[in-house]
């Protein structure tokens, strides 16, 4: 099941998306998030829409690709949809023994689900044609300000794009022990929860073991080349921002400005509701 | 007991963008006391092919029967026959986790149903037969060296008395010492015990010394499945599949081709060495002969 999740999940390829420095893309994506919570019309949605078929068409990726990340959050879009159905005051259009779906809830609802699978889709747009080491690179260069006042920048990075690192290693390792515990005839699926977590322990110890162990090389790795954290680093390829990446930073806020506008001007009601 | 496998194939991940074929139409019976070795460099298909003598893996296609019943039917008791076949994965001390050794030891025949009395009694031999004495029961598995921790995984698997043994590259990693001891345990299991050992290894020094029998994968397919002596006669066609014949045969061939009369399909230095004496001997006779001619 892990494996389906697209979010942090590299797609390999030269689009213009793919190529873009990674402070724009991040920059582009807090945007893009912003819009959609912030503005609510019809017509922003519209845009909002627009704005992501034409990502998702220059990004080069598989649509298919995309859409997959919305499969494993689906139990939590209907589970958010249902709640604000129920749950939020308004006028009362079905009535069902102490339940009732409430008009405002149903335009909360619809609203959450697209907030959310534009969510997931636009932000799965990032990371799909941005290696986790661009996105942390871009993060450190973009908020290397902060160090003013005293955040590790440079550290938080750098934790961050070793965190990502190890993931699949872990993964591989989990599954590795779980096959050599299963050999020797451990049982991960049968009895109750309390037998279930106990039969865990074979997997968990091991597991941890290999992760200490390999925090230890690493850190020795490092040291062994002279790593003492951000002061004074240099870069071997430096974030410079490019022709196309100030194109890219117009487009954003061209798309900000015409977001607000239609928020302020365009208000459209749902036409499907009364 | 016996395993056969008929046109078993396997594909990871089929239907998707990641779909690889990792074993092709493989055939082979295991499972009378002898010592395999099968053979092929990485990416060959032979930890798949394992994972599948247990049962971890199911095959994709063809069938595996373990003593004539198909281990893919529904119902078959799978963790059964983890039992009967005991596989030693790849680095198999990163697989230890319980207190002390003699507790790691006796987790297999526990989950084998075993009263604790008698899976006590299980690790102890166990032990005894990884070459470990009682000094190591009470000690905790992460304080022993990297040789001790492989012998207590080993014996791990062999307290629950497998009928068959696999391991996955038991000796990667280990200094000559602990190879040739780790080998030779397996010898005397084999011998002793009935078990039959099927060794997985790209050492060709490693199996030719102890195994009856070679299996030799390639691409996911079965090239040959053959006796040493005949595998590592082939050595143009090792070498083209990124594997060597060990170094005895290259001597032997080479002095084969000088015009010595040595049997170049000989795979062990003992053998070798007899071989060469020999010769050596009937060279010196022969000289001696015309010598004593001439006078």
């Amino acid at each position: 099941m892990l494996r389906e999740i697209t979010l942090g999940q590299y797609y390999p390829g030269t689009s213009i998306l793919h190529r873009l420095d990674p402070r724009v893309k991040l920059t582009g994506t807090l945007v893009f998030i912003v819009s959609l919570f912030a503005f609510s019309s019809v017509s922003s949605y519209l845009a909002a829409t627009a704005a992501l078929i034409v990502m998702i068409v220059i990004s080069e990726v598989p649509p298919g690709f995309m859409l997959r990340g919305l499969r494993t959050i689906f139990l939590l879009m209907l589970i958010t949809a249902l709640f604000n159905m129920f749950l939020t005051p308004g006028d009362p259009i079905v009535k069902v023994w102490k339940l009732q779906i409430t008009r405002e809830g149903v335009e909360m609802a619809i609203h959450m689900a697209f907030r959310l699978s534009y969510l997931i889709i636009g932000s799965s747009i990032m990371t799909l044609t941005t290696t986790p080491n661009q996105l942390t690179d871009g993060l450190e260069t973009g908020l290397h300000w902060m160090n003013r006042i005293h955040v590790p920048v440079h550290e938080i990075a750098m934790m961050m794009s070793i965190a990502l690192r190890f993931i699949p290693i872990l993964m591989e390792e989990t599954n590795r022990i779980m096959s050599a515990q299963i050999s020797r005839g451990a049982d991960f699926e049968s009895g109750g929860p309390i037998r279930k977590a106990k039969s865990l322990i074979p997997l968990l110890i091991p597991l941890f073991v290999s992760a200490f162990r390999r925090a230890n090389d690493l850190a020795l790795a490092m040291e062994a080349r002279g790593y003492h954290g951000g002061d004074g680093r240099t870069k071997m390829k430096p974030l410079i921002y490019k022709k196309r990446d100030r194109v890219a930073y117009l487009i954003i806020a061209g798309y900000a400005i015409v977001m607000f506008l239609m928020w302020k001007y365009g208000k459209i009601k749902l036409p499907f509701l009364p | 007991m016996e395993l056969r496998l008929e046109h078993v194939g396997h594909i990871y991940n089929p239907g998707t963008t990641y779909e690889r074929r990792a074993l092709d139409d493989v055939c082979m019976t295991i499972g009378n006391g002898e010592f395999i070795g099968l053979i092929g460099h990485t990416g060959s298909g032979k930890s798949t092919l394992v994972q599948h003598l247990n049962g971890l893996l199911l095959p994709s296609e063809g069938k595996i029967y373990a003593d004539g019943e198909d281990i893919s039917a529904e119902g078959y008791p799978l963790r059964k026959l983890r039992f009967r076949v005991g596989l030693v994965f790849q680095y198999p001390e990163y697989q230890l986790f319980e207190s002390d050794v003699l507790k790691d030891i006796s987790f297999g025949p526990k989950n084998q149903g075993l009263n604790p009395e008698e899976a006590i009694q299980r690790a102890r031999e166990a032990m005894r037969s990884v070459g470990l004495d009682e000094s190591y029961e009470t000690r905790s598995p992460f304080e022993l060296s990297g040789g001790q921790k492989r012998r207590a995984a080993i014996a791990g698997i062999l307290a629950m008395n497998p009928e068959i043994l696999v391991l996955d590259e038991p000796t990667a990693g280990m200094d000559p010492g602990g190879r040739t001891e780790i080998l030779q345990l397996l010898k005397k299991l084999q011998e002793e015990r009935g078990i039959t050992i099927l060794l997985v290894s790209h050492s060709m020094e490693d199996v030719a010394d102890y195994t009856d029998r070679i299996i030799v994968m390639e691409e996911g397919k079965i090239l040959w499945d053959e006796k040493p002596s005949k595998i590592f006669s082939r050595i143009k066609e090792l070498e083209k599949i990124s594997l060597a014949a060990p170094q005895v045969s290259y001597v032997m061939a080479a002095l084969h081709e000088s015009g010595w009369d040595v049997d170049p399909s000989v795979t062990t230095i003992d053998q070798a060495a007899d071989e060469i004496e020999a010769q050596v001997r009937k060279r010196q006779a022969a000289a001696g002969h015309a010598a004593a001619q001439v006078e």
